[in-house]
Parts: structure tokens; C-alpha cells; sequence
């Protein structure tokens, strides 16, 4: 069990306090950041410091802030030549720097920035967005024609479950079901809102997961009950074939395992 | 020789993991095959020659100054997954053959030293990007973490394994932390015992680690990051300090 042990009287920082935006201009990409820890009654002379960094990757950046508060209309800070800017979280710490070991007295770690904006990359195939009071724990949706994965924000669960490094076993365990839900929805549509990101599904399913080539063409020659069992049943190759070639049984044993030593 | 610079797309990718999870015979075969495919990578107007390294050092130099130097159009970004993982299956047979080593699978390894693969416990373990992103986090003065990039392309070692696993301990001041303790500025090599003895480097990582919600050692200088170093790391510490005192006689004879 992960136990906490807090000697300093170390602070956790709301994350009301702070308001992160992370946006593209153009081709630069900028964060936004103002905050307010008055109400934490620090002592005025210690110092701020921010990490930026990207979950699961060798990123990270350092920048010292301007005291306990930041008003509008805000700090700007260029993240244009960082890797994946999209992805970035923060931590921000409050410093006693006045001499000796540097003790944090107040912290937030893991705060995500909000960002509309995701990398133009493999995983922006399947956005991953929170999803604003959301009952269920997570939910498969399709917004303008590209599916996309929302976990609720309940409890702060879109932090932790969309983080595969805190939550490793969340993927494993959705995931098959997350592409059956897909191909389903692409085999039953006539049209797409969104021509590209279905194609790029299609080629996915027929080239990876082991669809016939031709399903998608003749699946609408079909009538609508031997279209329905085949879509099903197809579905559920396609979400045995994703478990398998992502060895999703295997992860969740070996996280059991570990868990259990 | 130069080849075309290129990116694995979705599909790409995907093929590239498999292959380099199954490991059959004709791997290599195979990764020749799909690099050069139009349908599973997307191309750029650049090329690169893909020199053989066995020197982590040398080779993230050298993708250093190759992205600096030529602005490479359409690129997304220098995380990008698609990327690394054509560049590592690209370059996959030339590393190969630079390693002296005679077994084959001890030089290919667990695929994700060939799959850039996110999150703390593998993304460090591929064998192309992590030298350039040590190099790139270092950049300022990247043989003071010579450490991290002392060792061969294909045989990394243990002291990349549990420093350069956190981004935080692979640049500076860890990243310079860990050469003062570990490395032999003169002999040019890891000290003997750096992955063994008492205060080795799976023991820094574990004490960088239990101090972490308490102290800003990322804020602290290198000399007052040794003087906070615990008992065990007496040998290493003493090492330090003599590499710290070396080098500021080395200041003091240049001012003059």
C-alpha cells in the first residue's frame, strides 16, 4: 500500500487555485497560466517554481514564477520547441529558498492544463477528453465523426485513468471494447460525418485487426438481421484480435502479480 | 548512406511493433520491407545518412545536429513515436552490425528497445531516441552527463536503466550528479561498482525518489546535491568531490 509521509506540514495546493490553458497559434504553441495561493497564507518571500512536463515521455521543463500570485491576464509561457506540448501537466511548488535544502511547503503535482488542441499524431485517432460530470466512469462518443474516449471527471478520475502510467491496468481492461464500439459504429453507418478519420478506422481494422478487406463494401448489400449478426459477430473477432495482439489478459496478470507482491 | 527521411504511419507502426514482438527469422527482412513501403509511412523532403554508432554519445550527437540543422518540413514534432520507431527499424541492421557481440538476441533485446514505447518503465529503454533526448536535455554541456551516454548504442547498462527511467534525473543537476559519482573523467569509463556497490545508481534513484515531496533537488546546485547525499554514498561522494575540486583548479588556472 502507497503510504504519504508528510514531516514538513507540506501543503497540497487546491487546484482551484490555477488556471492553465494551453493553446496553438499558428505554429507556436503557448501556455497560459494564472494562480492565487494568498488564501494558503505562504510567507510572500518564498519562491515559485513550475515543471512542465509530458506523462510517459523524457520531456520536462523548469521556469520560476513571478511570487504566490499570478492575476490576469496571466503569464505566458513559448512551449513551442517542447515534445508533444499538447500533452503537458504541471507541477508547481512553493520553495523555502532562503538558505539550506530548498524544502517544498506547498506543492500540486499532475495538474492538467486545459487544452482544446491535441498532437497530430497516432493517439489523436482516439481523443481522450473528460468528460464533465459524467455518471459512468468512462464512455465511448462520436463527435463530429471521430470517436472519442471520455472518462468522468468525477473525483478526478480523467486525471488518474488517463494517465497509463498511474492507471496501467485502465487500458488493458476497456480497450477491446473501445474498438468493438468503433467498428460497430462504422459497419452500421451509411455516411461519415468525418470521411478521413473513418477511413484511417477502416484501414486500421482490414490491415491490424484482421477484418476482410472487403467488409465495409459489402456489408450494405446485405438485409438488416444478417447485417446486424454479422457486424456483431465480426465485432467480436475484432475485440478478441485487439486483446490478443495487444496481450491485454497478459498486462492485467502481470499488474495482479506485482500488486500482489 | 542516405536514405529518405520518413515516419511510420498508424498502420506502419502497428506492423513494426508486431514484427519486432514476434522476432521470427526474416525480422530483418521483414523491417527492410516495411521502412520502404509508401502505404505504412508517410515521407519528407530530407534524408539522412544512418551511420553506424556504437557510441550512445556519438549517436545523440549526431541526431542533434541532424534535426537542428535541417528544418525538416511537415514534421510534427520530435516526440512523434511514428518517427523513432522508423528511424530505430531503419537503422536497426547497421546498429546490429556495429556491436561487436556475437549473439543476436542479446543485441535486439525486448522490442521495445526497437518501439518507443510510453511510460516510465520503457520509454527510456529505446535504443535511437534516448541518447538524442539525453544529449538534448543536456545540451548546455552534454559531457557532464556523460554517465547516461557513456555506454554502447546496443548495451546501455543498468545506470541508464534506473537514472535515465525519470526525466528529471536525466538532465541537470542529476544528470551531472551521477557523472561525478559514477563516471572517471580520466580513465574515461564507469567506475567499477557503479551498479553493484553501496550507494550505486538503483540506490540515488530510490533517494532522489523518498526525498522528492520534501526537497527541490532539482533547484539545488550539484555541490550542495553531494553534501545531501546520505552515509552510504561516502565512496562516491569522495569521488565527487575530488572531480569538483579538479575542476575548480581548472577555473581558477583559466581566470588567471
Amino acid at each position: 500500500m502507497l503510504k504519504s509521509l508528510n514531516y514538513t506540514n507540506r501543503l497540497e495546493i487546491p487546484s482551484s487555485l490555477i488556471e492553465a490553458k494551453i493553446e496553438k497559434i499558428g505554429s507556436e504553441w503557448q501556455l497560459n497560466i494564472l494562480y492565487d495561493f494568498k488564501s494558503l497564507e505562504l510567507d510572500p518571500n518564498w519562491s515559485v517554481v513550475m515543471d512542465i512536463f509530458v506523462p510517459g515521455t523524457t520531456e520536462s521543463r523548469r521556469y520560476s514564477l513571478a511570487g504566490i500570485a499570478i492575476t490576469e491576464p496571466g503569464k505566458l509561457f513559448d512551449l513551442s520547441d517542447m515534445i508533444n506540448p499538447a500533452d503537458s501537466k504541471l507541477r508547481i511548488k512553493v520553495v523555502d529558498s532562503s538558505g539550506g535544502p530548498r524544502i517544498i511547503k506547498a506543492q500540486i503535482d499532475d495538474y492538467v492544463p486545459i487544452s482544446d488542441v491535441s498532437n497530430d499524431n497516432s493517439r489523436s485517432l482516439l481523443p481522450i477528453k473528460p468528460g464533465i460530470g459524467m455518471i459512468s466512469p468512462w464512455s465511448l462518443k462520436f463527435v463530429k465523426g471521430v470517436p472519442t474516449l471520455y472518462i468522468t471527471d468525477k473525483g478526478d478520475l480523467y486525471n488518474s485513468l488517463r494517465s497509463k502510467v498511474k492507471a496501467a491496468w485502465f487500458y488493458p481492461v476497456i480497450m477491446h471494447d473501445v474498438f468493438r464500439q468503433i467498428f460497430e459504429w462504422l459497419s452500421l453507418l451509411d455516411g461519415y460525418e468525418n470521411e478521413k478519420v473513418a477511413e484511417k478506422w477502416k484501414k486500421l481494422f482490414i490491415e491490424i485487426y484482421g477484418c476482410p478487406g472487403d467488409f465495409f463494401e459489402t456489408i450494405n448489400d446485405k438485409d438488416d438481421i444478417e447485417k446486424l449478426e454479422e457486424i456483431l459477430s465480426q465485432g467480436r473477432l475484432i475485440s478478441d484480435e485487439v486483446s490478443r495482439q495487444k496481450m491485454h489478459v497478459e498486462k492485467i496478470i502481470s499488474l495482479l502479480e506485482k500488486d500482489g507482491d | 548512406m542516405k536514405i529518405q527521411l520518413r515516419a511510420f504511419n498508424i498502420i506502419g507502426n502497428e506492423a513494426f511493433t508486431e514484427i519486432m514482438q514476434n522476432q521470427s527469422d526474416n525480422m530483418f527482412e521483414e523491417v527492410s520491407k516495411l521502412v520502404k513501403d509508401d502505404s505504412k509511412t508517410t515521407k519528407f523532403d530530407a534524408e539522412i545518412d544512418l551511420k553506424p554508432f556504437t557510441s550512445r554519445y556519438e549517436l545523440g550527437a549526431y541526431l542533434w545536429n541532424y534535426f537542428h540543422s535541417n528544418k525538416i518540413a511537415n514534421l510534427n514534432n520530435l516526440g512523434d513515436t511514428n518517427l523513432w520507431n522508423w528511424l530505430a527499424a531503419s537503422w536497426m541492421q547497421t546498429l546490429v552490425n556495429a556491436d561487436q557481440r556475437k549473439d543476436l538476441s542479446q543485441k535486439i533485446g525486448r522490442f521495445e528497445r526497437w518501439v518507443l514505447t510510453e511510460g516510465v518503465r520503457r520509454y527510456h529503454w529505446h535504443v535511437v531516441s534516448n541518447p538524442f533526448f539525453i544529449y538534448s536535455n543536456n545540451l548546455d554541456e552534454p559531457e557532464k552527463a556523460i554517465a547516461l551516454l557513456a555506454t554502447d548504442v546496443l548495451k546501455p547498462g543498468d545506470l541508464v536503466d534506473k537514472i535515465a527511467s525519470n526525466r528529471r534525473y536525466q538532465k541537470p543537476p542529476i544528470s551531472h550528479l551521477a557523472t561525478l559519482l559514477y563516471y572517471d573523467l580520466e580513465k574515461k569509463q564507469l567506475r567499477p561498482g557503479h551498479t553493484s556497490r553501496s550507494g550505486e545508481g538503483n540506490q540515488l534513484s530510490k533517494y532522489l525518489n523518498q526525498i522528492d515531496r520534501t526537497v527541490d533537488f532539482e533547484g539545488l546546485s550539484v555541490e550542495d546535491l553531494v553534501e545531501l547525499l546520505p552515509d552510504n554514498f561516502s565512496e562516491w561522494v569522495g569521488y565527487a568531490k575530488k572531480e569538483l575540486a579538479l575542476s575548480a583548479k581548472k577555473k581558477g588556472k583559466s581566470a588567471n
